[in-house]
């Protein structure tokens, strides 16, 4: 009897824990992240909190700078959030996906130019390895992140940065980089921010209400931020704040101009490119995405949950059905979301849709001969006061490189080659720090005064001979020294002279986009076939110049074919039988009307003697 | 689709054949004596050639471009159905090259057959009698139920190559769109494969007709 009851009770028990985890589930939601299904723009008239989760006054001395995390967090889930793909590239759990734009790393005194990523993408090398801890890669590529992620999370600080982390504080998740639509919402001061090192102040200080001077960055290591410790520097300022009163109301709180669907504008702070295109120098010569001018924006295919996973909008890139059709082929080919024009693609073979990602005849500039230079946001700082507006500032970037895929489509990508020192041993690569290196190529050029030095520091066989040797004086047990670049893998062959030879780590890093997307009317083979199947058509005999700071190899070329899973030769020999095209139809045609003639005319004649055959009898 | 259909077709005929050969052809006699006899026939063919009659020209020409059509439809075949049936993907690369390349020659060479092949394969009432005794099941000497066989196969295969070129030359012109596309593509394929079975049964019938003959007339090769 007991023992029954002690069961019953245990049953209960448990019944009862799972009843109500799903009840404390739905009680831990926040408010913000609950629809009740209205469409209406709510409005966010908001205290702020500052990052201990205080209430700010603007009365307050000193002023503290309000907290995006905190401030947000009252209303929504910024965990949750917080693994979103803008800020979980170091996440251990987040599928990687197709190859992305990666962080360029430069540094001209070292010639080094090189694709850096958190996440696994092939090709790419993660900040540590050329020495750049997170506190250096928030200071260097913070600009153009919305913040998070490794420049938020202590689990990625490193011990030497720990004082530094202390003076400039977390660069928290800054919700305004996206979803602030009032006109004085300034990125690019945001941009500034970090780069002074004033993570816990860039939120704010982009904001339209804030007005921000000095750097953390300057800052002693002793700094306190509600202390008086005098900066080391006479001219140092110390980074302090000022709200603008008259946007407070009488209860402390400020409106923000929170938009749920996020204007393009703000996504184009990260997202832009310029494409460096000889005949059209000017902006105005360039059309815009016709999506954009068709009055859509970046968020109605980039979409996303509470969780902040955008949909990146490639085929095979999600299981969830409804977000699988978000891609050119959903909404143009089998659903028509969103009132998009189904295309009919006449006359074209329908292995081109095997072979071809939707963006290889739709996407990017016009090919031309050889491929363009372009200039992207995250790559050039664009956007950004005092960035380099040179059309050939670096890193070098080349656009449209047809290439295949992981799924062996070819699509337009980029691509940056690769240039660093590196010790070889056992077929792995180490990399040289850039810091460890810069000063000796630097000293080597510039003593050199009969040499003009330009945007690279163009080395010759002799110069890179030189630093080898040197790099093995400095660590004769690291391997052998080896310099990657334009293409190719250099090393000594003896003290003066270098050999070549191809490694993989030398292969350019490719990333695809899809974006601008032309008009129908400006797609590659609207004037024909020819568009890519002619001898010297861009698609696969078009030139992808090797960015390379090599007096011997100065931008040699390397032919479209040699990304494509085909070979040059066959190409071109399909290229030629173009010119036959015509005469072949003509023959075809020919041959299947008189084939039809000769079927037809022993039809009747079988039909005829049939007739006769039936009516032998009454003859 | 098909690639099913092909797999299916293709098997069912090397059932049919092997079968074929083991009953009719070979009859427990070993392999090497068909390909021996087939070889000899070859042989006899090219030595006879020099005793053609100088006026025969015709006689030359529709031998050629029968062997040149044969040889250019199993080129057409080989570089059709392999990426097709092996790999299940589109006809692509080289295989696509040199099928582009021998398809617009295939269809001269066939129409110049059609021409001088049609008035020789016209049906006779001769024909009809054998159609008849072979559905009573009654043995039928083998030169009448090859030359049935033969007609049949000929008319067969000029009918099947008009939607087989028919649905390239469409797909050459900007008239249909991707779905079209893909139907003359499955309509090219559906009549490929027709074509290649009836081509395949009258080569087979064509070279294996002799030894019928033989064992008909109570001659055993040796």
């Amino acid at each position: 009897m007991t023992l029954t009851k002690t069961f019953i009770s245990v049953s209960a028990l448990v019944l009862l824990l799972f009843l109500a985890v799903p009840l404390i589930a739905q009680d831990t939601k926040n408010i913000g992240d609950v629809s009740d299904g209205n469409r209406a723009q709510p409005v966010h008239l908001l205290k702020l909190y500052d990052e201990r989760g205080v209430v700010i006054h603007p009365d307050d001395v000193p002023v503290i700078p309000f907290s995006a995390r905190e401030t947000c967090r009252q209303c929504h889930d910024y965990a949750k959030i917080g693994g979103g793909w803008h800020f979980n590239p170091a996440s251990d759990t987040t599928s990687p996906g197709r190859p992305g734009e990666p962080w360029i790393y430069v540094n001209r005194a070292a010639v080094t130019q090189i694709p850096l990523s958190y996440r696994r993408w092939t090709g790419t090398y993660r900040p540590e390895q050329i020495g750049m801890s997170s506190f250096g890669f928030t200071g260097t590529f913070g600009r153009q992140t919305a913040g998070g992620g490794v420049s938020e999370d202590e689990r990625f600080e490193e011990m030497n940065d720990a004082l530094r982390w202390q003076i400039s504080g977390k660069l928290e998740i800054n919700c305004l980089s996206c979803h602030d639509a009032e006109p004085g919402h300034n990125q690019a001061e945001y941009a500034q921010q970090t780069v002074r090192q004033n993570f816990r102040w860039a939120a704010a200080a982009s904001s339209g209400f804030v007005s921000m001077r000095g750097a953390a960055r300057d800052m002693p290591d002793n700094f306190d931020m509600y202390g008086l410790a005098l900066p080391e520097k006479a001219d140092a300022v110390r980074p302090s704040l000022s709200y603008a009163r008259s946007r407070f109301d009488d209860r402390g709180r400020v409106l923000f101009d929170i938009a749920r669907r996020v204007p393009s504008g703000r996504c184009y702070f990260c997202h832009s490119s310029k494409v460096v295109d000889p005949s059209r120098p000017e902006r105005w010569e360039f059309d815009e995405d016709v999506h954009l001018r068709a009055g859509m924006t970046c968020v109605d295919c980039h979409r996303n949950g509470l969780d902040h996973m955008m949909v990146r909008g490639y085929e095979g890139e999600s299981l969830n059905s409804v977000s699988a059709t978000l891609s050119c082929k959903g909404c143009h080919m089998e659903n028509g979301r969103m009132g998009a024009p189904l295309p009919l693609h006449r006359g074209i073979p329908a292995v081109h849709f095997d072979k071809l990602a939707c963006t290889a005849c739709h996407s990017g500039p016009w090919p031309d001969r050889t491929t363009f230079r372009v200039k992207t946001a995250r790559a050039h700082s664009l956007g950004i006061p005092n960035a380099d507006k040179a059309d050939d500032a670096l890193p070098q970037v080349m656009e449209p490189v047809f290439a295949a895929g992981p799924d062996e489509k070819i699509a337009p990508h980029r691509a940056v080659w690769p240039s660093f020192w590196a010790y070889e041993a056992a077929d792995s690569l180490r990399l040289v720090l850039p810091e460890n290196v810069g000063p000796f190529v630097s000293d080597l050029i510039l003593k050199d005064t009969a040499r003009v030095v330009g945007r690279w520091l163009t080395l010759t066989d002799q110069d890179v001979a030189t630093v080898l040797t040197f790099l093995r004086h400095q660590d004769s047990s690291a391997g052998m020294p080896v310099f990657i670049s334009g293409g190719k893998l250099h090393q000594l062959s003896s003290d003066s002279t270098i050999e070549r030879r191809e490694h993989r780590a030398a292969e350019p890093y490719l990333w695809p986009y899809a974006h601008d997307v032309r008009a129908k009317s400006r797609s590659l083979g609207v004037q024909g076939c020819s568009d890519c199947h002619d001898t010297d058509a861009p698609f696969f005999f078009g030139k992808v110049a090797v960015a390379t700071p090599f007096v011997a190899q100065e931008d040699t070329l390397v032919r479209m074919t040699h990304f494509q899973k085909g070979s040059a030769a066959s190409a071109w020999t399909f290229a030629m039988s173009f010119f036959f095209r015509p005469w072949l139809k003509v023959l075809i045609i020919a041959s299947f009307l008189v084939l039809a003639a000769v079927v037809i005319l022993s039809m009747f004649q079988g039909l005829s003697r049939l007739i006769h055959a039936l009516s032998a009898g009454e003859e | 689709m098909v690639r099913i259909l092909s797999i299916l077709a293709f098997l069912l005929l090397l059932v049919w054949i092997t079968l074929d050969m083991k009953k009719q052809v070979l009859r427990d006699r070993p392999l090497k004596i068909w390909f021996r006899t087939q070889w000899d026939a070859a042989r006899t063919l090219w030595g006879s050639r020099r005793a053609m009659k100088p006026g025969n020209a015709l006689g030359v020409l529709r031998g050629f471009f029968y062997l040149l059509t044969l040889a250019l439809f199993f080129i057409l075949a080989i570089t059709g159905f392999v990426p097709v049936v092996l790999f299940g993907g589109h006809l692509t690369g080289v295989l696509l090259l040199v099928h582009a390349t021998a398809a617009p020659l295939f269809a001269l060479s066939l129409t110049l057959v059609s021409l001088l092949w049609a008035h020789r394969q016209r049906f006779s009432e001769g024909n009809w009698d054998t159609v008849r005794v072979l559905t009573d099941r009654k043995p039928v000497d083998p030169d009448r139920s090859q030359e049935v066989v033969g007609k049949v196969c000929f008319w067969l295969i000029l009918f099947f190559s008009l939607p087989l070129i028919l649905s390239i030359i469409l797909g050459l012109f900007p008239l249909f769109g991707t779905e079209g596309q893909e139907t003359l593509v499955l309509l090219h394929g559906f009549s490929a494969l027709l074509f290649t079975v009836t081509a395949i049964i009258h080569t087979y019938t064509l070279t294996t007709h002799s030894q019928r003959r033989l064992f008909y007339h109570g001659e055993h090769p040796k």
